[in-house]
């Protein structure tokens, strides 16, 4: 089990309750393969082409459909007895198992099942085809993605910090309010690291007089130029022209870096010489649309967990980290080689790494949260934040793919394929939450062979895949949310994504963004409307599919349950869909972090009260005070909070107050209270590294249930919005008439 | 609503024949006045009533219905003639004759041999009629090759009763080839009438009888008739043709021997053949071969010394009416070239003697050349399969198009789609919208059904009417896919073209035969793409088919191991089986080898068919470890794993995989079970097949031979690995499959290897995927160790 200066444990899958007992097992297996045998070239040849030849037939073997059924039985009770074990060598066992079985089935779909004469069944059975293929390219080269996450650990830096490299920390901002970015500027500017060898700049595209003062103010570099060209990469080009560091830290400004940031990861740019570029994960403190309409913050892994937690470190593996544009470290010499910050494309960070990459520069990922930063705060705010990537990557996958040219390795070439690819799935996503209804509806037959037969082939293929990610991602990512992430957004990034793929240069689409503060719980019809019309439509295949069932032809009964099944599954999809629509209040601009930190509190008559907090924010304090002792709202205190040794001393008010819980306002500080109380909150070392990774470990069936629960509450709040609005339609047109008639 | 006499009650052979209908029409003709004067009262009712016919000519024989009287017995035969009585069933029949319509019409066809003419013939009618239909207009008329012979009153009062009828035919309309049509002629109002009225039918039994009085002609002694009068394909009987060996035959004499009857029984194709072999003793009378090698006479033949292979034809010495074909050399070697320059180039001789000087042996055979078989190393044109004139048709319901082909039976159909059928036909558009159709079968299963379009469905248009050929056809093509368990061995394609009639309305209904269907020669068939590859023993691809032995259609890598002291009924089973196979191939068994027991290793390398009786095959008890049933005398004795057992073709559902093994082995002995067929590997060399055919008695080979060629009678089929035959009742009681003959890919091989074996199935997979794991597990970790150095 890994172990990490600031992350005691970092998430271990662990399934099998006596973990000493596996560690012993795992321990021993790891000896095992130590040994020169398995280095022998004949042996790996012998290993390699046996399994070439038998996995081919296992894959093309055609059997019947007992017999098939008989095999998956026996593949899936190995799959379930094999998740029981921890390690790395289980993973790959059930990547192998869930290879085979897709693979199985994808032969047989394509010799098998696609003998269309109709040509209605044709292009909808081709159609399907051609999305079951997508899908299964994505599952592949994720296996390949996320079979191995490197976990990489921190070197620690030589002693002798005279040795260490000059850094430019880089700021850069637009349109963002300046107490976002000042608590951004506090904490970089406390990095530690030595003071003469760390440069901060406020990179300000919005040349904001108030900015330039602050950054004077507090000892920050601030840089600007007279054009915005190329957005946030033209603003870090026209800086590294100004600067001169050995290495460039960047930052967005509202990702807040922990101290301990620049010692943890500089140990491998002075390990690896070719190193070029080192990122670490996103952290949000905030909830996202997803965490925040369906209530599911912390509980579930987000959107995002899945990436940094999981396919970062995976792309590790093959050296082929991709650079996400904040929070990462990147060598200026490499980097200036290269061009500078990539402006071809909209997703500059990615395509950055990928001409590192082909420059023959190593990149490297860190999986610690050592920042953390505001997720996006409203649905249409996140599916534009997700358009601009998707289009992005399509615009990298037309001007530089990855597949072609030259400078990448084979592992490199598919991991960033398969980046580019996933943006691809609003087709194929849309392909199959309506796939059922061609037979339902229409009575197509886009699927050449009989119910059970096809049964027998697909849940092997659905079952283990299933099972193979739900073990590897566990705790990044739970069953069924992939499913959930997808459908909101596939409708939406559809149409970039092609428009991007005909012509890069096009330009964007644009959602109007309802950033910032919902003072009001509503529902936002115009996003959810994709997502309406394929829940209506699944609720009229299931129509027409009873009708069939009880009317119809005995024989096709099988068939049509099977589609039913799959409407019906697409309905909850659709429905938890619609849940993420239903945007509920958030009042708070500066998020709370839950914390739980020695403090103690100074009333003005010199009584001091020991208590802790409970959360934090940018402006406020919450406070549990000990059994017995209250304190009334609208006093002013002083308030101490603890960093180790460390303390800071901070003027507030009482809020809010009731029995032991205190609400504190902190809005009387000065810049350096400011600075000291953002070092001491946002800016302490073990703040994200705690709660990452820590959402419960998947269970499908759970996550399954969990959906399904989410997929009742869409459908409650749709009705319920559904009548909200007629009733007001209602009664406006009343109230029209009434005064029509009045006049 | 129109009945258009369509359904599954019309039966196949059904044909209408413009002939037919346009004597038809001159019979209507001429006898228009007759009807008018005798009936002047009706003229006016009649008005444009266009089909009337007269029974003034009928004869005074009244109807009698059934049971009142037997079937007249056949007249005193004239010295020398014999009587020949076959009916409507034998002449090819299968199902009575269903005549519909005002004017329905049906025929079959019957033949007389060249060597005998016909002086009486009397077709004996077993029927049925409407009793709908008017007597005075209607009536049932008896044609022979298109000229009335009789017509049939239709009373009222014995409508609707199963009826017989005799007609004299005159022997003067009666050729070499002939059909008997029979035609109604109906009417059931004197108004304006439905031409294809319901209530219009007459039904003719096809048990119905014609019997033929035949006096023989006699023949000149010409070897260019060959094969006539040995074979004559006019005669649809079984061949039965004796063989007389004019003294104890060695093998290579029985060679010349088998080659005769293979090449007879390829001529003889569906009627069966047989040989009844004698030594030294001529038949009574009739036809047969003698079999002359060196200096050995039958006595009454007049065979002088040869000075070389020499075939020739003469009298029989007791039958002025029979001819004896002689092959003679001076010794067996030259009799077995004889032989084979006769099977092979019969058409070249002619004379009453023909010395052979000269007989290059033709190119050896490949597998599956044989001229019955369809190549299966290319796509086949249906114009190779059948002559092109027979592939027209015309009329509303016209006489089904049969393409008939015989199909290895060993393809290695598992899995695979259909055999590829491109088919080109052409059709008469009918103008206006209609259910017309083309019906595809194979061997009487529906395949499918091609809607015939009309000019309107297709949507009409000039570039539609440009496709339309100068003889009103439309070209069409399609591609089927024939399931490949539809096609074993004898294979027959059916097409049927339906054309739906629409009523014209009230008195307007005048059928004009302008229809026409045709499929095109250039239609192909592909079995190229199949692999040859069968789970052996399989006794039913033997009967059927003669494989493993016809896969060279000269039987090149066949021996045949008979009996140390062999007899008659070994010999006469021996030619029979050739001659069965014959009929497979198409080609005389010019290679086949015959030894006896003691010489089985010399012919280690071929297949084996192994014939004994009584105990006098000593390769029986030799190899009885080795077959799944032996006959030791009486008792029986075999490893049990009952027929029934195939029930685990649950298991796999492929036929040709019921890899059952014996679970017992019992020994039984049964009273009554004249012979068996016993499938197994040669335990002389891998791969090759032996079928051993073993009767307790030596007449037991008989009733084998019977069950070989099987026809009425024979409810079952020869199958498995061991059949018993007693006497007309055959089981097949093993089937153990467990060697393979002829080669699969390699892919294809394991693939139906796994697909048979579940647990090795499992076993490779769990294996593949613990190789797999390791590798790709070792790799990984490699790969992560050296990315965490970093250097």
């Amino acid at each position: 089990m890994s172990t990490r200066p600031d992350a005691p444990t970092r998430g271990a899958r662990r399934v099998v309750p006596v973990h000493e007992v596996n560690a012993q097992i795992k321990g021993r297996v790891l000896n095992v393969f130590d040994q020169a045998f398995w280095f022998n070239p004949l042996v790996r040849a012998v290993l390699i082409i046996g399994a070439a030849i038998l996995f081919g037939i296992a894959v093309t073997t055609p059997l019947e459909v007992w017999q098939q059924a008989l095999f998956s039985i026996i593949m899936f009770v190995a799959a379930l007895v094999i998740r029981r074990v921890a390690g790395q060598f289980a993973v790959v066992s059930l990547i192998v198992l869930s290879v085979t079985a897709s693979i199985r089935y994808m032969y047989w779909r394509l010799t098998s099942t696609v003998g269309f004469v109709d040509p209605l069944d044709m292009v909808l059975g081709w159609g399907l085809v051609a999305a079951e293929l997508y899908a299964l390219t994505v599952l592949l080269l994720g296996y390949l993605q996320t079979a191995w996450p490197l976990k990489r650990k921190p070197i620690p830096m030589p002693a002798d910090n005279s040795t260490w490299p000059t850094i430019d920390i880089m700021i850069p901002t637009y349109n963002e309010p300046l107490n976002i970015v000042k608590l951004t500027v506090f904490s970089a500017l406390a990095l530690d690291w030595p003071a003469d060898k760390l440069n901060v700049y406020v990179l300000d595209d919005g040349r904001r007089p108030e900015f330039k003062a602050f950054c004077q103010d507090v000892g920050a570099g601030y840089i600007t130029r007279d054009n915005n060209l190329h957005a946030k990469a033209g603003n870090l080009n026209w800086a590294l022209a100004r600067t001169s560091g050995e290495f460039v830290a960047i930052f967005d400004c509202d990702h807040v870096p922990t101290r301990s940031f620049l010692q943890l990861c500089m140990g491998w740019f002075l390990r690896d010489k070719k190193l070029a570029m080192l990122q670490t994960p996103h952290f949000f403190f905030s909830p996202d649309p997803f965490e925040k309409n369906l209530g599911t913050f912390r509980s579930v892994p987000n959107e995002g967990e899945l990436f940094y937690g999981l396919v970062q470190d995976g792309n590790d593996l093959w050296n082929a980290t991709f650079f996400c544009g904040s929070c990462a470290i990147m060598r200026r010499g490499p980097l200036l080689e290269v061009g500078g910050v990539a402006i071809e494309t909209v997703t500059e960070d990615a395509h950055t790494a990928l001409k590192l990459s082909r420059a023959g520069y190593n990149t490297a990922y860190l999986g610690i949260p050592q920042a953390a930063g505001l997720a996006t705060e409203s649905l249409s705010a996140h599916i534009v934040q997700r358009i601009r990537w998707a289009r992005g990557m399509a615009q990298i996958f037309r001007v530089d793919n990855p597949i072609m040219g030259k400078g990448l390795a084979l592992g490199q070439r598919l991991c960033y394929a398969n980046a580019m690819l996933h943006f691809f799935y609003g087709l194929p996503r849309l392909v199959f939450l309506t796939a059922p209804l061609a037979y339902l509806i229409f009575g197509a037959q886009i699927f050449q062979a009989p119910a059970l037969m096809i049964v027998a082939y697909a849940l092997p293929h659905i079952f283990h895949s299933s099972l193979a990610n739900s073990t590897i991602q566990g705790r990044f990512r739970h069953s069924f949310w992939n499913e959930v992430y997808e459908t909101v957004l596939a409708w939406y990034i559809m149409r970039p994504v092609t428009l991007a793929l005909i012509n890069p240069k096009a330009g964007a689409f644009n959602v109007t963004a309802k950033g910032g503060v919902i003072d009001q719980a509503f529902f936002d019809w115009t996003m959810a409307r994709p997502y309406l019309v394929i829940l209506l439509l699944n609720f009229v295949g299931i129509c027409f599919g009873i009708v069939e069932f009880v009317g119809g032809d005995v024989d096709a009964r099988t068939t049509i349950v099977v589609n039913l099944v799959w409407a019906l599954y697409n309905i909850t999809i659709a429905c938890a869909s619609v849940a993420v629509a239903a945007e509920s209040r958030q009042l708070r601009t500066t998020p709370r972090v839950s914390a739980s930190l020695p403090a103690t509190i100074m009333l003005n008559n010199g009584k001091t009260i020991v208590c802790r907090t409970t959360d934090f924010s940018q402006q406020g304090l919450g406070i549990t005070l000990p059994q017995g002792v209250t304190v009334p709202t609208d006093q002013d205190l002083h308030v101490c909070v603890f960093r180790g040794e460390e303390e800071g001393v901070f003027p507030a008010t009482v809020v809010y107050s009731k029995g032991q819980t205190l609400g504190l306002r902190l809005d009387k500080l000065d810049l350096q209270q400011q600075s000291k109380f953002a070092q001491i909150t946002f800016g302490r070392a073990d703040t994200w590294a705690e709660n990452w990774g820590h959402a419960s470990v998947d269970t499908p069936l759970g996550a399954l249930r969990e959906v399904s629960l989410i997929g009742m509450r869409g459908m409650k709040l749709l009705s319920r919005s559904l009548y909200g609005a007629s009733r007001t339609k209602i009664s406006t047109s009343l109230a029209n008439r009434s005064s029509v008639s009045k006049r | 609503m129109i009945s258009t006499s369509q359904g599954p009650c019309t039966h196949p052979f059904r044909r209408r024949y413009l002939p037919a209908l346009v004597s038809g029409a001159l019979v209507f003709g001429a006898s228009m006045h007759v009807w008018a004067a005798s009936a002047p009262e009706a003229a006016s009712a009649a008005g444009a009533s266009p089909a009337a016919a007269s029974p003034a000519a009928a004869p005074a024989l009244v109807p009698q219905p059934v049971g009142a009287q037997a079937f007249p017995a056949p007249p005193e035969p004239p010295a020398g003639s014999r009587n020949v009585r076959l009916s409507l069933k034998q002449l090819g029949a299968n199902y009575p004759l269903n005549l519909r319509g005002v004017d329905g019409s049906n025929s079959v066809p019957f033949n007389v041999r060249t060597d005998e003419i016909v002086t009486a013939a009397k077709l004996t009618l077993s029927y049925a009629y409407s009793p709908a239909l008017l007597p005075d207009l209607s009536h049932i008329n008896i044609l022979i090759n298109g000229e009335v012979a009789n017509s049939i009153p239709v009373p009222k009062e014995t409508a609707g009763i199963a009826l017989q009828h005799s007609v004299d035919l005159p022997p003067r309309l009666i050729t070499e080839f002939n059909r008997i049509n029979v035609q109604l002629i109906g009417h059931y109002t004197m108004q304006c009438e439905d031409p294809l009225h319901s209530s219009l039918w007459a039904n003719i039994s096809n048990n119905s009888v014609l019997d033929l009085t035949v006096t023989p002609i006699a023949l000149a002694n010409d070897l260019a008739l060959l094969p006539t009068p040995f074979f004559d394909r006019r005669d649809i009987k079984s061949l039965n043709l004796p063989v007389v060996f004019a003294s104890q035959p060695d093998n290579a004499t029985l060679e010349a021997a088998g080659t005769l009857s293979s090449w007879f029984g390829a001529l003889a194709k569906y009627r069966g053949a047989r040989f009844p072999a004698s030594v030294a003793t001529l038949p009574q009378s009739g036809n047969a071969i003698v079999m002359i090698a060196g200096q050995s006479t039958i006595p009454g033949v007049d065979a002088p010394a040869v000075s070389g292979p020499t075939v020739s034809v003469v009298a029989h010495p007791n039958d002025p009416n029979g001819k004896l074909l002689l092959v003679r050399g001076r010794d067996s070697r030259e009799l077995k070239l004889a032989a084979a320059a006769l099977a092979t180039g019969s058409q070249t001789l002619s004379g009453p003697s023909a010395a052979i000087t000269q007989y290059a042996s033709t190119d050896p055979r490949k597998p599956y050349d044989a001229p019955y078989w369809l190549p299966s190393n290319r796509p086949v044109q249906f114009g190779e399969l059948m002559d092109a004139k027979d592939m027209n048709v015309s009329g509303y319901s016209p006489d089904i198009i049969r393409v008939r082909t015989r199909i290895a039976p060993d393809l290695f159909t598992w899995r695979e789609k259909g055999i590829p059928v491109d088919l080109k036909y052409r059709y008469t558009p009918q103008p206006d919208t209609m259910n017309s159709s083309l019906l595809v079968s194979v061997n009487d299963q529906f395949l499918k059904s091609l809607p015939l379009l009309s000019l309107k469905n297709m949507g009409g248009g000039d570039n539609l009417s440009a496709a339309v050929r100068p003889d009103e056809t439309l070209p069409m093509q399609t591609k089927l896919a024939v399931p490949p368990q539809m096609l074993a061995g004898e294979t027959q394609f059916q097409f049927r073209y339906m054309y739906d009639y629409i009523k014209q309305g009230e008195c307007r209904d005048i059928i004009i035969d302008n229809v026409r269907g045709a499929i095109e020669p250039e239609s192909t068939i592909d079995v190229s793409g199949y692999s040859h590859f069968i789970a052996m023993p399989d006794l039913n691809v033997f009967q059927n088919s003669g494989f493993p032995f016809t896969r060279l259609a000269d039987l090149s890598e066949t021996a045949v191991v008979l009996p140390d002291s062999a007899g008659a009924a070994d010999y006469t089973a021996y030619l029979g089986m050739l001659g069965r196979m014959g009929e497979s191939t198409g080609y005389p068994a010019t290679g086949v080898a015959v030894v006896q027991a003691q010489q089985v290793d010399t012919v280690s390398t071929r297949d084996l068919l192994v014939i004994g009786s009584g105990g006098n095959q000593p390769l029986a008890k030799q190899w009885a470890d080795r077959m799944p049933a032996a006959i030791d005398g009486n008792a029986k004795r075999f490893g049990l794993s009952d027929f029934a057992y195939r029930a685990a073709s649950w298991f796999s559902p492929d036929p040709r995989a019921t890899d059952t093994t014996a679970r017992n082995r019992l020994s039984f002995t049964t009273e009554g079970a004249s012979a068996m067929f016993t499938g197994f590997e040669s335990p002389l060399s891998s791969g090759r097949s032996v079928v051993m055919v073993s009767a307790s008695q030596p007449q037991g080979l008989g009733d084998a031979l019977d069950a070989l060629i099987g026809g009425e009678g024979y409810e079952r089929t020869i199958a498995g690995s061991l059949a018993v035959v007693r006497g007309k009742d055959v089981q097949s009681v093993l089937s153990d499959q467990k060697y393979y003959v002829g080669s699969l890919g390699m892919v294809k091989r394991v693939q139906w290897f796994m697909s048979q074996h579940l647990t090795a199935f499992v076993l490779a997979s769990a294996v593949g995927a613990v190789l797999a794991v390791l590798a790709l597990y070792l790799a990984l970790r490699r790969r992560a160790a050296r990315r965490l150095v970093g250097e």
